[in-house]
This record gives C-alpha cells, sequence and structure tokens, in this order.
C-alpha cells in the first residue's frame, strides 16, 4: 500500500487578469509532496513559486486544475471552508517574519494555538514548549522588536507549528537572515519536518539551503521542471 | 484568547494618545454642541420649572412664556376666588432698557413677582435679599449678566425707565442663553419701572397749550384738570430760575387695571388640575391656563418650532455628531489599515471573521471609553466655566453623558465595522510580499 501524500497538485494554471493582459502564473502543474518531506520550490522571481505556495496552502484558488492536501479536495472549498482547513492543516512562514509587534513570542504563539481551539491554560504552556523547541525558551516575554532577525523567524516557525499541522508552507525564511542565522532556521526546519512528519514546502531562491533539501523542484514561466 | 486589539492598540503609545485626543474631541464636540441645545431649551424653561405652581394662568394670546400678553391685576382676585385655589400670585414680566453707570443701553426683560410669596422666585434667594426688594427701586440681577448691565455687582445702579434703580442682590443659574438680561423686583417696583415716562406737570402743561387755541377755554382745561385728563399745572418758573430736579416718581401701588402676565396657582391638596383649569379659564374670560408641563413645554415648542434658534442649535448638534462620526471612523480605519498586514497574516493562517470584528470591536469600546472620559471631563469643566462666567447653560447631565458615551461607543463600533471591511477584504496572499 503506498503512502498517502501530503499533498496532490495536479495540472494547476493560474491565470491573473492585469490591466486587460492575462499573466499565465502557472501552467499545467503536476507535483505530489510526501509527509516529513522538505521540499525546496525554487526559480527566479516571477515564475510562480509563490502563487504555488499559496494555491497548495488553500489561500488561492488556481483557474484550472485540483489540488487535494490531507485528504481534503482543496479546490471544491469556498472561501470560509479554505480558511478553516488552513487553521488546522497548514502552518506559515514569512520572509518578513508577519509577527504581532504587539505581542510577546509566547502570545504570538498562544494566538495561534487559541486560533485552533486550544484552552488558555493549554496554550500556554504549549507556547512555552513550542518556543524552547525553537531554541527560544529563555525569551517568552520579548517582544519582536526586542529579538534579532534569526530570533523572529524562529518565533514565527513555532507559530507555524501551534498545533502540529501536518503541512508547513515556508516563503523565503531564510531571505532576511545572515548565513549562520539562515543555517540555523534551515537546519530547524528539516528537524522539525522529520521529526513531526510534516511537509514542508519551501519557496526560496537562497542556494545556501539547497542541501539540507529532500527534493528540489524548480519553476520557470508558470511550468515545473524536475 | 490573548487581547490582540487592546495590546495592538496600546503598542504606539503616542499615536493612541493622538487617537484618543481625537476621540476626545469627538466626545467634546457631542457633549457640548448637545449641550447648548438643551440648555439653551432649558434655560428657556428655568423660571417655570422651578415655579412652585401648578398651574399659570395666561392671557390666550401668550405665544410663549418671555412674551406673555397683558391680563389686569383685578384677575387675581378672581382667581383666588376659584373653588380649589390654594394660592395665587401675579407675575409681570415685561421690556425695558437698562442704562448703565456710562449710559450703556442694555435690554432688559423686567420681573415683577411677589418677594413675600411662595410660588415664584428667581432661583434660591436669601429671605433677607428678597424682602430688600420690597423697597422702591431696588433689583436683583443674575450674577452672569453683573458685565452686561455694566456693573461691578451688588451696590451697582443703573437706570430703568424714569428710576434709578440700584441693584442688592445677585441670583445664580436664571438667565436664558438667548434673552434679554433678566432683571427680577416686586411686582410693584417692576410695575412702576415699566410705566410709561410721565411728563413733568410743565411739560405737560406746555404740551396741552401747545394743542389748544391760542386762547385755551379756561372751563374746558379745568374739565380736564378734574378728571385727571392732566395734571394741575403749575406756574412756569421764572426764566432765570434753576429747573427743579425731577421727582422720582413714586412705585405707587398695583391699581385694578395694572398690567400683569401670569397669574401663578397653587392647587389645593387632591384639587383634579384638568378641572381647576377649566374653572380658571371660566372665572377669568380671554385666559388659557396650563399645567407647569405644558407651559413648560409651549415656550419648548416655540423656540424649536417658531423660531430658527432651535433648527440651527439642532444641526450644529448634529454637524457635531457627524465631524464626531467621521473623526472616530477615520481613526479606526487608519489603524487598521496600518496593521493591514498583520490582519493579512490573521486571515493567511485562517482567522475566522468573528475574530476581526472582535478585535475591532475591542479597539472601537476601548478608544470610546478611554476617549469618552477625558472629553466629558473636559466639557463639563467648559460647562461650568461658562455657566460661571457668561451665564450660559451647557447641560450635561448624567443621562446625557451616557447617552453621548453610547453614541460615541455606537459610531465607533459602527466606524470599527465598515474598518474590518477593510481587514476582510485583504487578499491573503499579501503576506507573501515581503
Amino acid at each position: 500500500m503506498s503512502e498517502p501524500v501530503a499533498v496532490a497538485a495536479r495540472d494547476l494554471s493560474m491565470t491573473y487578469h492585469n490591466g486587460g493582459a492575462d499573466v499565465h502564473a502557472l501552467r499545467g502543474v503536476t507535483l505530489d509532496v510526501m509527509p516529513g518531506e522538505f521540499l525546496l520550490i525554487m526559480g527566479p522571481s516571477g515564475s510562480g513559486k509563490t502563487t504555488l505556495l499559496s494555491i497548495l496552502g488553500g489561500i488561492l484558488t488556481p483557474t484550472k486544475g485540483a489540488v487535494m492536501a490531507c485528504g481534503v479536495q482543496l479546490t471544491s472549498l469556498r472561501s470560509r471552508a479554505l480558511a478553516r482547513f488552513r487553521l488546522q492543516n497548514v502552518g506559515f512562514i514569512f520572509q518578513g517574519f508577519n509577527l504581532f509587534g504587539a505581542l510577546t513570542a509566547r502570545e504570538n504563539v498562544e494566538l495561534a494555538l487559541a486560533l485552533k481551539g486550544a484552552g488558555k491554560a493549554a496554550s500556554g504552556e504549549q507556547a512555552l514548549a513550542l518556543l524552547d523547541e525553537v531554541g527560544l525558551g529563555d525569551k517568552p516575554d520579548r517582544k519582536p522588536h526586542d529579538l534579532s532577525a534569526g530570533e523572529k523567524q524562529r518565533v514565527a516557525i513555532a507559530r507555524a507549528l501551534a498545533g502540529s499541522p501536518p503541512l508547513i508552507m515556508a516563503d523565503e525564511p531564510t531571505a532576511s537572515l545572515d548565513a549562520d542565522n539562515g543555517h540555523h532556521v534551515t537546519e530547524l526546519l528539516r528537524s522539525l519536518a522529520k521529526s513531526r512528519g510534516a511537509a514542508v514546502l519551501t519557496v526560496t531562491h537562497d542556494p545556501r539551503i539547497v542541501d539540507f533539501a529532500d527534493r528540489i523542484v524548480r519553476i520557470e514561466d508558470g511550468v515545473l521542471r524536475t | 484568547m490573548v487581547p490582540l486589539g487592546r495590546k495592538t492598540l496600546f503598542e504606539d503609545l503616542p499615536r493612541f494618545l493622538v487617537a484618543q485626543a481625537g476621540v476626545a474631541f469627538a466626545v467634546g464636540l457631542i457633549a457640548i454642541e448637545t449641550g447648548v441645545y438643551f440648555g439653551f431649551l432649558k434655560s428657556a424653561v428655568l423660571s417655570i420649572q422651578e415655579s412652585h405652581a401648578d398651574v399659570w394662568v395666561a392671557a390666550r394670546e401668550t405665544p410663549y412664556f418671555e412674551l406673555a400678553f397683558p391680563m389686569r391685576y383685578d384677575s387675581l382676585a378672581k382667581v383666588r376666588s376659584v373653588t380649589g385655589v390654594s394660592a395665587a400670585e401675579a407675575l409681570l414680566i415685561k421690556t425695558s432698557v437698562w442704562r448703565g453707570p456710562i449710559h450703556k443701553l442694555e435690554y432688559i426683560r423686567v420681573f415683577g413677582f411677589d418677594p413675600r410669596g411662595e410660588l415664584w422666585s428667581p432661583g434660591a434667594v436669601p429671605a433677607q435679599t428678597l424682602a430688600s426688594l420690597s423697597a422702591p427701586d431696588t433689583a436683583l440681577v443674575d450674577a452672569a449678566k453683573v458685565g452686561a448691565l455694566n456693573i461691578d455687582g451688588v451696590g451697582g445702579a443703573g437706570k430703568i425707565g424714569q428710576h434709578d434703580v440700584r441693584i442688592v442682590g445677585l441670583v445664580h443659574g436664571t438667565q436664558p442663553i438667548i434673552s434679554a438680561t433678566f432683571i427680577y423686583t416686586s411686582l410693584r417696583n417692576a410695575t412702576a419701572y415699566v410705566a410709561p415716562p410721565t411728563p413733568s406737570p410743565a411739560a405737560l402743561a406746555a404740551r396741552m397749550r401747545a394743542a389748544m387755541p391760542p386762547s385755551p377755554d379756561p372751563v374746558l382745561l379745568e374739565r380736564y384738570v378734574a378728571v385727571g385728563l392732566i395734571p394741575m399745572p403749575k406756574p412756569a418758573p421764572a426764566a432765570t430760575a434753576k429747573p427743579a430736579p425731577t421727582p422720582t416718581p413714586d412705585p405707587g401701588t398695583l391699581g385694578p387695571a395694572d398690567d400683569i402676565s401670569y397669574i401663578l396657582v397653587r392647587a389645593a391638596p387632591g384639587v383634579d388640575l384638568e378641572a381647576l383649569k377649566g374653572r380658571l379659564t371660566s372665572a377669568v374670560p380671554g385666559t388659557r391656563a396650563y399645567t407647569q408641563a405644558e407651559m413648560a413645554q409651549q415656550t419648548d415648542s416655540y423656540w424649536v418650532g417658531r423660531t430658527g434658534i432651535g433648527f440651527i442649535l439642532g444641526l450644529i448638534a448634529v454637524v457635531g455628531l457627524v465631524v464626531g462620526v467621521t473623526v472616530a471612523g477615520q481613526i479606526l480605519y487608519t489603524s487598521v489599515v496600518e496593521h493591514i498586514k498583520e490582519y493579512g497574516t490573521l486571515r493567511a493562517m485562517g482567522a475566522p471573521d468573528s475574530l476581526f470584528y472582535a478585535v475591532v470591536a475591542e479597539q472601537a469600546l476601548l478608544m470610546a471609553l478611554l476617549g469618552f472620559v477625558p472629553g466629558i471631563a473636559l466639557s463639563l469643566v467648559i460647562a461650568a466655566w461658562s455657566q460661571a462666567n457668561k451665564g450660559i447653560l451647557i447641560l450635561i447631565t448624567p443621562t446625557s453623558a451616557l447617552l453621548t458615551l453610547a453614541v460615541i461607543a455606537a459610531m465607533c463600533v459602527a466606524s470599527g465595522i465598515f474598518a474590518v471591511q477593510r481587514a476582510l477584504r485583504v487578499d491573503p496572499a499579501m503576506v507573501f510580499k515581503a
């Protein structure tokens, strides 16, 4: 019996209408990602890699094609159902961290846990545990502006791990980090993929993290080249 | 749940304080402008509402409190004889002019009342001060209008009609916003102050001689004098003699035909006021009787419906409300736009719409409450100052303050709901843009 895929994309196309002209961001992309796999999606700017990540993560709906993620046919879901799917199944990591500046590191993680239904006491304990896991157990009460870029990204990773989602979508997670921090963050993402069995899909054009990937797919002009 | 709305609101304290200043301004605008409107209406009927009369009897044509048509003084006796009347007092309201110490003129309304009476007085006045009104040429004025009369206070003097009137006491909080300055005195004094000027006998005789044929019929002249049409002419003073000073007319007593404006009635215990009103108007033809509430309502309606003042003040109050809504709305909308990336992140994470509403509603209510406190405090200070120094009543009651809070909270929440649409429309894919 074959292992169930975390994400299965079939013949994805995405066309934007921009000023009367059609822009084909994706053309017939087909891709499977397995649980525990650390997948890199690489390509030049404007190649369609972020669009692909958005579709696989249930943020965008493709113009054509189908996505099955965690056993759910995403392309048949409406906006609210997609939001529920993301909340329960996807953790996001962003290039700009996108932490809530008014909240401490712990509160940032607690918020994600609370959104997923954790109680106040439980979310507090789990947030501390997650921060400990990413190496920030000693700085739970720091606000983002008191943390380094690497630390911020680790908070973002802890937040993405809240509720143990089976899918982690990372968009240029090392782009804002120096070599050391980039290395640490990538290592962390890979180890989390392995230890938690989560599929980690990472969009990047950072060559420093290529060696960590289980698999690399390249995309150019909306076409996937494996 | 982490209090995201509150924490985000307080994150940037200087910005928050500036925003709160905006909300406080909106609160102040609403509280003061509605306060001016209701203060104006309240001050216009204060003299009615603070009376102890159950029923007011007025000439049928009287349109509102200050513009009273005259009734005869002997109507008072008729009213007192009506069954169910426990007490009745007369009130006179007439317009005149105050000539201040440096001949500065001030348009005034002279109120004549019974200083020993129980049914009407200009606010809480000490008995001793009221008693001093029994002396001729005395009056009280509202402390806020001392400047308007161009005097320093008690002891200040001016001229009303032919009388040198001395201010013997001050009252407080009785002066309507837009009325002429109110002067309070006894009924007898008021009648004298507003009586048409009486020419001196010499002047009258001269006027009569001028109007008569060159050789007036002495019999006719004698008849005029006999029926009181003209006083007894005195011999004209010698051309070289110093002119005699004009004597101060005697305030005299009210005669049956003297004018009064209202008869205030206290009903005997248990008397049906509607029935009493009917008996009163029957006893004094040409009059109407009002309960205190009806009297106040009549004056209210006059100002609101028959003059542009009520409309203008109402319009200003509405403008205050609109400006307040706009200010609060803009502040909240800006706050949402400034944190749009954070809202986008929440969208990407899959947060439900209810979370967005909860966050913005929390912010809106906090802004409303925290802006309300300084806003209403400042308004109360301004209202107190205005009342004490300008005699302008800005009516801010606990009820109106709570209503202002409710309005500001509602408009903050409404603005928040408007602003949250911006957050709900945000494309979650935007979070991937660094």
